[in-house]
């Protein structure tokens, strides 16, 4: 499967998902308005790489700066593909970035966590 | 400095709409203006395009920013003003002529800031908005955040939306100094309105 790369816009985050390397990335501020519509993309990618990928390693990064209610649905949908890839044998590893005083952001990946099904976040601050 | 994005309606508004949501906006303001120690921030009122509400969001975070004030209050008072935008957007009703009407001021008094927003409403609609309002009110934070995960938990989008994630976001970042109210305006019409208080300690 092809690359995903989504550049960051004024208010969606940057994504790229590649399946060659392993490294899924989505980083910035996400509320868009239409945001069932902005993660139907990375959604479907998932699903197909769901489909089609071979069980391999993959690391997670999830970076955001600012996350919308809306977003953090989608966000979690998100888990939950990963959390079938996970079940296709695929080895995933979720890192969950914050700064250091940034207890929103860290609250927010707590309760994805305990959402998505299995998929152990490591928190990394910087 | 007060960023006034109040722009003169169009002349395809229904008039008694928009004298409606301009009176309840000015009162506002003029609670602020009367008030010692309290500033206003921000007022817009009328239709509420996507070009203001990038407008709206900028200022917020550049003047929260230029005042000094710690990062996790900005970041509080700029999701309640995020998702009190997207509810006018995204939930906020059409009057007669297809004119979306809302309003949403800010202001800051001596520990707190006051964000007040309101659209309108389809009447038919206010049950299930009351019903999503009644599931936080009087909780504690804690209980709020409970709410919460059980509604995120769901996972899905439905046809009305988020489910009233946004409103409990809200609450949950005003450790729920926050009220809702409605105003009939018409058989048809209510105007929703809902004040978030952040403190500022």
């Amino acid at each position: 499967m092809n690359r995903l790369f989504l550049i960051e816009g004024k208010n969606t985050p940057k994504i790229s998902f590649d399946p060659d390397t392993g490294n899924f990335l989505v980083i910035g501020k996400s509320y868009p308005e239409s945001t069932e519509r902005f993660y139907k993309v990375p959604l479907q990618w998932l699903k197909k790489y769901c489909e089609e990928g071979d069980p391999k390693n993959i690391t997670v990064d999830l970076n955001f700066e600012f996350i919308s209610s809306a977003s953090v649905i989608c966000v979690l949908q998100l888990l939950k593909q990963m959390g079938q890839l996970r079940a296709k044998g695929f080895n995933i590893k979720v890192k969950w970035h914050l700064q250091d005083d940034d207890d929103d952001i860290k609250v927010t990946g707590e309760s994805l966590e305990s959402l998505c099904g299995g998929l152990v976040f490591e928190y990394v601050p910087f | 400095m007060i960023l006034v994005l109040t722009r003169i309606m169009p002349e395809t508004y229904s008039e008694a709409i928009e004298e409606f949501c301009q009176t309840r906006c000015d009162s506002i303001k003029e609670k602020f203006a009367k008030s010692p120690g309290s500033e206003l921030i921000l007022a817009n009122c009328g239709d509420l395009s996507e070009d203001n509400v990038d407008s709206i969001l900028s200022y917020v975070e550049i003047r929260l920013k230029k005042d000094g004030e710690p990062k996790g209050l900005i970041k509080k008072v700029f999701t309640i003003v995020v998702e009190s935008l997207q509810n006018i957007r995204i939930h906020g009703t059409d009057d007669s002529e297809g004119v979306k009407a809302s309003f949403i001021v800010i202001g800051r008094e001596k520990q707190s800031y006051q964000i007040w927003a309101g659209n309108l409403t389809a009447s038919n609609m206010v049950g299930e908005i009351k019903t999503s309002i009644s599931k936080i009110k009087g909780l504690k934070p804690s209980a709020i955040r409970q709410v919460y995960l059980k509604l995120l938990s769901f996972g899905k989008f439905t046809d009305k939306g988020g489910g009233g994630l946004g409103l409990i976001t809200i609450a949950l970042k005003s450790d729920n100094n926050v009220r809702f109210a409605f105003e009939k305006i018409n058989e048809n019409l209510m105007l929703f309105k809902l004040n978030a208080r952040v403190s500022a300690n």
